[in-house]
């Protein structure tokens, strides 16, 4: 990930990428930034000009009416072309940029559905990613806007270079000169900033986790009541001194580039400039055209050096861009969304698979074969990090197994699209999400269409057993869950959130219903009515539910104990109880805990 | 304005060379502006006195040859201003931190408040520091278009209107940024709920964990649409406000461009000498350069202003029980006493009432009941977060508001619902502070031993030095849910609490492992009190008191054979919960 494009037609190339995007994105910014180009060139050249006549005019004592008339066309030039520079700066750069950062979003929002899941899983391309999805909203403009400068100031440079050189080639020569060395030495001071900032980047980003880490409500207490926050304190001291000493070290680095570079910029640039032209001067050149000269010249070298400078921060721009081409260039293996259409799950055949995640040695899933008919209830239990949440991953094709075949109606699961693979399912997640959107929206997971939604949503808090709080709320289903937008949105407790996300499943007409670990934070009555709904009340589905309470699971049709990847016992409670093996033991070890018994140290 | 002055102020008394600072590039560049105005009215004046190439050059030299060694000056003193910036932020900002952990905890739990607060204190150092800067620059630009102003007048000698002219200008710039100011704070008040929604879109589709449902539900096409249209509304506001402002803008502008053709024309018509032209078109490209760049620095301050306002706030905030120095260090544990305790958020009904226990030293208590009947916010007033609202807490004895906080939280202590790991390495974590000892080393292992991480952490590579984060470190890990919990555990008995409060502590543990962190708690033995916190029934039947807590009131208390004795709520919650283990007929 620390691959610098270093060649520059690289740099160049990376950012014409992102350019595309602009013209996509917006293009009456792009017409509009053309206007805006010609009206600074004109404004530029009308100054350096006006200057030069007007003094012309009042050395030549002419009737002072062709300087009136000179200085009419003047302004009528100059208000138009800053009336167009201002519409273009003040008023639609900012409005396209906020176009751009709109359809970039919903660019990349689209994109992240098609990002296999094991990517995520890779710390580096979650680091590429989120740093993309902030970074890409603008930085295309930005790139656009460096573009237009360095056309702007080259446009701009070329006409006062013409201007110039009419007057004198050896000026031009001189600015040449100073131009050239400064833009070595400038280029020396970037590249010396650039390296601090990559070195110090780690230690800036633990100062903004100290400080993200002090600011949110779910550190406080701990922080109050233990000695973490001092411990953090400390961490962040060390970071500030780390990057005081790399700044102070580059420092003493920068001395001799920047004096060189105001040597060649003050001296070389400004007093030879001065005096050749006072040599011009001695030598007839007119007051005025010395003192139009002079301007154009300061004016040139300005614009020069701006233009020059382009390359510096389209490097910069470049390694912030690497980021989003790769996410744009991006190449699912799994979410394609190709391949047949599954209408209706029938049944599901698990044969013999095997899978690993990325990056580790110990396979996750190994050997595992299993059944789900139509109206199946299964159950897999086992300890943590047993295997259980990766099933269901690779249930709903979020990872294609190393060996081994997934079916759905006696279909390899890989020739079917993956959108309708997982319209088939219903999930609860164990870490869930919810949304600061309506409590409605939450439920249904998707836009809330007509009373029939209405109805739906509502039946589906009842059984879970919170339509009563919701309906309290001023909005009833509509309210917003959490209070980052609406001051009074809703907050739910631990438990009252995972039955609202229980609901989602009750909402939804999938066939398949997966729980994982559903009633983990439930008080025993909320668990016992959901047990108990899922269980008792769901007939026409397919359901398979994971948990450490084996309560839940004593009615499943079937139970599976996976350990360590592989199902290790299979059956009935009843049968499994007989056995004897471990899941009597697992099941015993619960029961234990409501039993009394003599105190362990007595 | 007022915090203006603060922001200023608090630079300044941290770091005084600042000021010098300040005053030192100020006058270089006064000095670098003004020098060139002169030149060229001098070299007109060398030629017309006839001088020679040499004198010319020689002058030239040596101006520019002291503006050459004024700009590298400057550029020293810019890193100065950055080394100060930087420490500014930084110290400032651990101060603040301090001050966060020494409010009250109420603070962090008001929503209403954080919503308008977070954002202004997590940019408020930065903040503090851009208006003093800013303000700053402000100053400078103003000194230094007064100078320029001056020469020019100097320059203009009888041409009065020209001088009147060019205030005249300047004055009107300014008052128009004025109202451009106002225009795009109301703008951006405006557009700022919208782009708090794009924020959030962006984190809602770079959640890892949010991932599973955008891939299987529409959730995402739902956020898509409200950003969209949420951008769009931002779009509304800005079109509405941003074409005013530009309008302002170009008016602005024209009176500035007039400058130079007014001179002319002016000039013309008095028919000046060309040396003082020559330097006063050179003062007038100056003159306006700095004034469209005073009103940029006006709008910035401007733009950070309110922002300042909240972190002074809250560094001028004092605890009702934090940050106080209590009277009185505490002694070993050996009693604690509830009393007719009633709690309530603020405004709120009450959480708790009128709750009475009494916990010995050695004791096992078991604190039960559904979601929401207080159990937590109990755990919040034992430790303190909060003070009653009626009625006391007592430890040995004493009441809890006369008791030295620190010394109380060191003696009793909790283990949360919530477990959160910290980018520091696990030996830190556990211990939350940096290991320095043997003994240090000794109480981490015991820990990890206690809660079942001990084989684990030693397969690491780094072991007990692993970084719990992959932002910052690669070779770093990230905790699932149940090591997370086992994490806690450790950390929560490395503290070396007296009286031990656990929440919820086994909610995301297998059942073997469960059983074997509660038989670790059993086998504490006599010196610790333990109080397990639960809505499972699996802590209770060894507890010496059992407490069932139904909507912020105790409603049963004893063991749990008296309780199993009462047919009461107990009873149906532990039949309901151990029925499908031991069958609807307990006993």
């Amino acid at each position: 990930m620390n691959e610098r494009p270093r060649v520059k037609t690289s740099v160049i190339k990376m950012n014409l990428y992102v350019l595309r995007y602009v013209f996509k994105f917006c293009p009456v910014y792009v017409v509009a930034s053309i206007f805006s180009i010609v009206a600074s060139v004109v404004i530029a050249l009308a100054e350096v000009n006006f200057i030069s006549n007007a003094i012309d005019l009042v050395m030549k004592g002419e009737d002072i009416n062709i300087l009136f008339k000179n200085l009419i066309i003047y302004v009528i030039v100059i208000l138009v072309g800053y009336l167009v520079k201002t519409i273009y700066d003040r008023f639609i750069s900012n409005r396209y940029r906020m176009v751009y950062r709109k359809k970039m979003q919903t660019f990349l929002f689209n994109k992240v559905k098609h990002i296999d899941m094991a990517s995520y899983d890779n710390p580096e391309f979650y680091d590429k990613f989120s740093r993309a999805l902030g970074d890409s909203t603008w930085r295309g403009m930005q790139v656009f806007t460096t573009f237009v400068n360095f056309v702007e100031s080259i446009s701009i440079s070329i006409a006062l270079g013409a201007y110039v050189l009419v007057k004198d080639a050896w000026l031009l020569g001189i600015i040449l000169l100073s131009a050239i060395i400064s833009l070595v030495a400038i280029n020396v001071i970037n590249k010396t900033w650039y390296k601090v900032y990559r070195k110090s980047e780690r230690s800036r980003r633990y100062q903004y986790y100290v400080r993200r880490t002090f600011y949110q409500q779910k550190f406080a207490a701990e922080i109050k009541t233990t000695s973490i926050g001092d411990l953090l304190i400390d961490r962040h001291t060390d970071a500030i001194n780390d990057i005081d000493h790399i700044y102070r070290s580059a420092e003493k680095k920068l001395l001799l580039p920047a004096g060189i570079n105001i040597f060649s910029n003050v001296i070389l640039q400004n007093a030879l400039s001065y005096i050749y032209l006072g040599y011009r001067l001695l030598n007839g050149m007119s007051p005025s055209i010395f003192t139009a000269t002079i301007n154009a010249t300061l004016k040139l070298y300005n614009n020069f050096m701006r233009a020059i400078s382009i390359y510096t921060n389209l490097r910069e721009h470049s390694y912030y861009i690497s980021d989003f081409m790769w996410i744009t260039e991006y190449k699912p293996n799994i979410e394609k969304g190709e391949g047949e259409v599954l209408e209706e799950f029938d049944n599901l055949e698990i044969q013999d698979i095997t899978f690993k995640y990325p990056n580790t040695n110990v396979n996750s899933i190994d050997h595992l074969s299993m059944k789900l008919n139509k109206y199946d209830k299964i159950a897999i239990v086992g300890d943590n990090g047993g295997g259980k949440t990766t099933l269901t991953k690779l249930l709903l094709r979020f990872y294609n197994p190393e060996t081994g075949k997934i079916l759905i109606n006696g279909k390899d699961i890989r020739t079917y699209n993956e959108a309708s693979i997982r319209a088939q399912y219903s999930i609860v997640y164990q870490d869930f999400q919810i949304y600061a959107l309506s409590i409605a929206e939450n439920v249904l997971m998707r836009k809330v269409n007509g009373k029939e939604d209405e109805e739906i949503v509502k039946k589906a808090l009842e059984s879970v057993g919170l339509l009563d709080k919701v309906m309290s709320f001023k909005n009833g289903i509509y309210t917003q869950v959490t209070r980052e937008f609406d001051r009074e949105g809703a907050t739910f407790s631990g438990g009252e959130t995972q039955r609202l996300v229980i609901a989602r499943v009750f909402a939804s007409n999938a066939n398949v219903y997966i729980l994982d670990e559903p009633t983990s934070a439930l008080d025993p009555f909320s668990e016992e009515r959901i047990n108990k709904l899922i269980m008792q009340n769901v007939t026409n589905k397919a359901m398979i539910i994971i948990a450490h309470r084996l309560s839940t699971v004593v009615d499943a049709d079937k139970i599976y104990l996976i350990r360590k990847g592989q199902i290790t016992e299979e059956g009935t409670h009843q049968e499994l109880m007989a056995k004897k093996g471990r899941y009597y033991e697992m099941f015993t070890t619960q029961t234990e805990l409501y039993l009394k018994k003599e105190k362990a140290d007595e | 304005m007022k915090y203006c002055f603060k922001s200023i102020g608090l630079l300044i008394k941290k770091y005084p060379g600042y000021l010098f600072v300040q005053i030192f590039s100020t006058l270089i560049a006064i000095a670098r502006s003004i020098l060139p105005i002169y030149v060229v009215r001098d070299i007109i004046n060398y030629y017309n006195d006839g001088k020679g190439i040499k004198e010319i050059a020689g002058y030239v030299l040596i101006v520019f040859g002291i503006i050459a060694v004024l700009a590298f000056i400057d550029y020293i003193l810019g890193f100065f201003t950055m080394n100060i910036q930087r420490l500014f932020v930084g110290k400032t900002s651990e101060e603040f931190y301090k001050k966060l952990a020494e409010i009250d905890y109420d603070f962090h739990e008001n929503p209403a408040f954080l919503n308008d607060y977070t954002r202004a204190l997590e940019q408020g150092v930065d903040n503090i520091y851009q208006v003093a800067n800013n303000s700053f620059q402000t100053i400078r630009i103003l000194v230094q278009s007064f100078s320029l102003l001056s020469v020019f007048s100097i320059l203009a000698k009888d041409n009065f209107m020209i001088i009147i002219f060019a205030f005249v200008i300047a004055l009107i710039y300014l008052l128009i940024y004025i109202r451009i100011g106002f225009l795009s704070k109301k703008q951006h008040k405006l557009q700022r709920p919208f782009q708090r929604v794009s924020w959030y879109s962006n984190r809602a589709f770079s959640i890892r964990d949010g991932m599973a449902d955008i891939k299987t539900s529409d959730i995402d096409k739902l956020l898509i649409e409200n950003n969209e249209k949420s951008l769009d509304s931002a779009i509304k506001v800005y079109d509405k406000y941003a074409s005013r402002i530009t309008a302002w803008t170009y008016v602005g502008q024209i009176f500035l461009i007039l400058l130079y053709p007014a001179i002319i024309g002016l000039l013309a018509y008095k028919n000046t000498e060309l040396a003082v032209f020559a330097s006063l078109t050179v003062a007038a490209t100056n003159i306006s350069t700095l004034i469209s760049q005073l009103a940029t620095s006006i709008g910035e301050v401007e733009s950070v202003l309110p922002d300042t306002k909240v972190p002074f706030d809250v560094l001028a905030m004092h605890g009702v029980i934090e940050g106080i120095k209590g009277k009185e260090k505490v002694d070993s544990f050996t009693s604690l006493d509830i009393e007719n305790m009633s709690f309530s958020y603020l405004g709120d009904k009450n959480q708790l009432e009128d709750i009475s226990l009494h916990i010995k030293k050695g004791e096992h208590i078991a604190i039960v009941g559904a979601n929401g009947a207080g159990k937590t916010t109990l755990v919040k007033l034992l430790l303190r977060l909060y003070d009653p609202k009626t009625g006391i807490v007592k430890y040995n004895g004493k009441d809890y508001k006369d008791l030295d906080l620190k010394s109380l939280r060191s003696k009793v202590g909790a283990v949360f619902q919530n477990v959160e790991t910290y980018a520091v390495s696990i030996a830190e974590n556990i211990l939350l502070r940096k290991p320095e000892t043997e003994e240090d080393y000794k109480i981490i292992d015991e820990a990890l031993k206690f809660s079942g991480l001990v084989e684990y952490v030693n397969s690491l590579e780094d072991g007990l030095n692993t970084e719990l984060s992959r932002e910052f470190f690669h070779q770093g890990l990230v905790f699932s849910g149940g090591l997370n919990q086992r994490l806690a555990i450790a950390r929560g008995y490395a503290q070396n609490y007296e009286l031990f409060i656990l929440d919820e502590p086994s909610s995301a543990l297998d059942p073997i492992a469960e059983t074997e962190v509660y038989k670790n708690m059993l086998a504490m033995g006599k010196d610790k009190t333990i109080i397990f916190i639960s809505h499972r029934l699996t802590t209770t039947v060894n507890a010496d008191k059992i407490y069932l807590f139904d909507d912020g009131k105790i409603i049963e208390e004893g063991t749990h054979d008296e309780l199993m004795a009462k047919d009461g709520l107990y009873r149906k919650m532990f039949v309901s919960q151990s029925k499908k283990y031991i069958g609807d007929d307990y006993e």
